[in-house]
């Protein structure tokens, strides 16, 4: 009796595991954004819809559309920036696998303000790039790079190539190359082979790593911070400054779980095409 | 159909020698085995035909035209891969048409002849159907379909039965078999199991260390072992090396195993020579025993036939006999062991 309910005891400490740090909050945050704000604290206990009615403004429509933009594209250049590089690197000899492979876990290892900090000198108009390409006389009147749409995309690629690198690096190292060698034999030339047979077969991790990416790329606060412009901020940097800075913890709270719906939504889009696909193949 | 012809064919691994002076002439329409233990090279030669590997130096010719400066992709060569290589994300038709395909074919003439081909190899109205949700058997039927679509000027399989249970590697050796006679393409088929080249090939070729050991057909490799590696490869357990005197007996640790005939008749000195187990009699021992004395090791019943493994000091021999008149010796007891010297050849240690 006693050992038959070991494996649910065992089930229980997972379950627990997300009671306690997801649905608790989450479960906290849903019911804070029904709440009023209270100028002189965080909240009033109410059951109101005008945090939600916010949202559709265009102000939070505006962002909410550049955060899916940016997190978009973030995801998808890093996704075809990675796995190419994946694809020749795993070909590469064994040393230098290696070297890459160690490479790529020390950039894991960096933090968002680390490498927030290095594109901001190198983005810099007194030392960094423009400095350069201004001494070299490729750039007349050198000013800074940052902030920008364009650095804090860098900036992103920089935070999320590691991460997909080494997430597309067993699966990549240990696929049956005779797949591509049959390709060839059977007559397609060595430069399709890529389009033809890899790409094909690696659309269901690529679509996965794109919609990690997509999540990820939606929540970070410290690149559109450091490197965008306020034009550029997401919908994190925007929840922070509700939340904390405007002390309006509902509507902070509210934008959230609309945040959080919308990345259900595609996630569910997403893993719906890549089963209908699965099922036509 | 092609005749295919390679010459002095070298590979070499950083130090290591895959393949030395490989020569070998192909017929149009024959079916080749290459066959031979891990590491040998045959796989090896395989992808050097198919154009997947370089050689280091030598000259391959097909129809006498050079090969070596022909990329793989317009080699036009079908290859059945050890993992067969289906390609997972196309279903069954649309792998058998895929070389079609990259070869520009219209969409109609391509499903037509990846249709034929399904019924050809059996597998009619699985055209729509997944390759991942295949058995064994028709995962390789479909590989076969695929290299053969495309026409080829060489079909080549590299152990493409390995993964196979018996029966079902059995049946498909004889479709193979059978298609290939009545397509006529020259095929070349890599395995490592003796069995499956002789039912197959239309001639074995046996490599060891990179090297060409013997060529011939199936009856002549198994009948007349020209090296003691293709004697054991193929089987040939009774390999010793008796003293010759020109037609005087022959003596092996001083006891007379009989008088020698036909080329062994004018040898005189040590000579190794072989008899398979088919040709060994065994005898209740003798109240002289003045012939061959061995014990027996090991009794096994193979259905068709008796197999006895017995020891002479050092030395094994193997006798086989067809069950129903198979001696009746047991572990342990000893026998008279005599050679049918007629069907005694020479090989080289």
């Amino acid at each position: 009796m006693k050992r038959s309910l070991v494996p649910y005891l065992i089930g229980l400490f997972p379950l627990a595991m997300m009671v306690v740090f997801f649905l608790a909050p989450l479960a906290f945050m849903i019911v804070v954004s029904f709440y009023e704000r209270d100028p002189l604290g965080f909240y009033k206990v109410s059951f109101v819809w005008d945090n939600y009615a916010k949202f559709f403004s265009s102000f939070y429509y505006t962002i909410s559309m550049r955060s899916l933009w940016s997190a978009s594209l973030g995801a998808l250049v890093v996704v075809l920036l990675a796995f190419p590089a994946m694809y020749i690197i795993v070909d590469m000899h064994r040393r230098w696998q290696l070297f890459w492979v160690i490479l790529l876990l020390s950039l894991m290892c960096l933090s968002e303000v680390i490498i927030g900090f290095a594109w901001l000198i190198l983005f810099s108009e007194s030392s960094g790039i423009p400095k350069f390409l201004g001494w070299v006389g490729l750039w007349e009147n050198p000013r800074s790079l940052s902030p920008s749409f364009g650095a804090m995309l860098i900036g992103f690629i920089t935070l999320g190539f590691s991460l997909v690198a080494l997430m597309f690096y067993p699966q990549m190292a240990q696929r049956d190359r005779s797949i591509e060698e049959a390709a060839l034999t059977l007559g397609t030339p060595p430069a399709r082979v890529f389009y033809k047979v890899v790409l094909p077969n690696f659309t269901p991790a690529i679509v996965s790593s794109v919609a990690t990416m997509f999540v990820y790329f939606l929540g970070v606060f410290v690149m559109p911070t450091m490197l965008g412009r306020p034009q550029d901020w997401n919908m994190t940097v925007i929840i922070t400054d509700k939340a904390v800075g405007d002390a309006n913890m509902p509507l902070g709270a509210a934008l959230s779980v609309i945040m959080l719906l919308f990345t259900l939504l595609i996630i569910g889009g997403l893993m719906l095409a890549s089963r209908k696909r699965e099922a036509s193949s | 159909m092609a005749r295919l012809s390679l010459k002095n064919i070298q590979k070499t691994f950083g130090n290591f020698q895959a393949l030395e002076d490989v020569n070998l002439d192909i017929a149009s329409g024959e079916f080749i085995c290459l066959l031979g233990g891990s590491g040998c090279g045959k796989t090896t030669l395989l992808r050097i035909i198919a154009g997947l590997e370089d050689q280091t130096s030598g000259e391959m010719l097909l129809e006498g035209a050079d090969l070596t400066k022909v990329h793989c992709h317009k080699r036009n060569v079908g290859m059945v891969f050890q993992s067969l290589a289906l390609f997972p994300h196309l279903n069954v038709g649309q792998n058998i048409a895929y070389g079609l395909d990259v070869r520009g074919v219209a969409k109609n003439t391509r499903l037509a002849r990846a249709r034929d081909l399904l019924e050809v190899v059996g597998l009619t109205g699985l055209f729509e159907r997944p390759v991942s949700a295949l058995s064994g058997g028709q995962r390789q039927r479909v590989a076969i379909a695929r290299a053969l679509a495309i026409e080829p000027t060489l079909f080549l399989m590299d152990e493409p039965f390995s993964a196979l249970d018996a029966g079902l590697r059995e049946h498909l050796q004889i479709e193979v078999k059978k298609l290939q006679r009545k397509l006529g393409v020259t095929t070349i088929f890599v395995t490592h199991d003796q069995n499956e080249a002789m039912s197959i090939a239309d001639r074995i070729v046996i490599l060891n260390e990179g090297r060409i050991e013997q060529a011939g057909s199936p009856t002549e490799v198994y009948a007349r072992p020209q090296t003691r590696f293709v004697a054991d490869f193929m089987g040939t357990n009774n390999i010793f090396s008796p003293e010759f005197s020109q037609g005087g007996p022959v003596m092996l640790d001083g006891v007379d195993l009989g008088s020698p005939q036909g080329d062994l008749a004018a040898l005189s000195g040590k000579y190794t020579i072989a008899v398979r187990p088919e040709y060994v009699r065994l005898k209740p021992v003798s109240a002289d025993e003045s012939g061959l004395i061995g014990t027996v090791d090991f009794v096994r019943h193979l259905g068709a036939s008796v197999e006895t493994e017995l020891s002479v000091g050092e030395r094994t021999f193997i006798h086989t006999m067809v069950s129903d008149r198979a001696p009746d010796f047991q572990v342990g007891d000893r026998a008279e062991i005599q050679f049918d010297l007629s069907h005694a050849w020479v090989i080289l240690s």
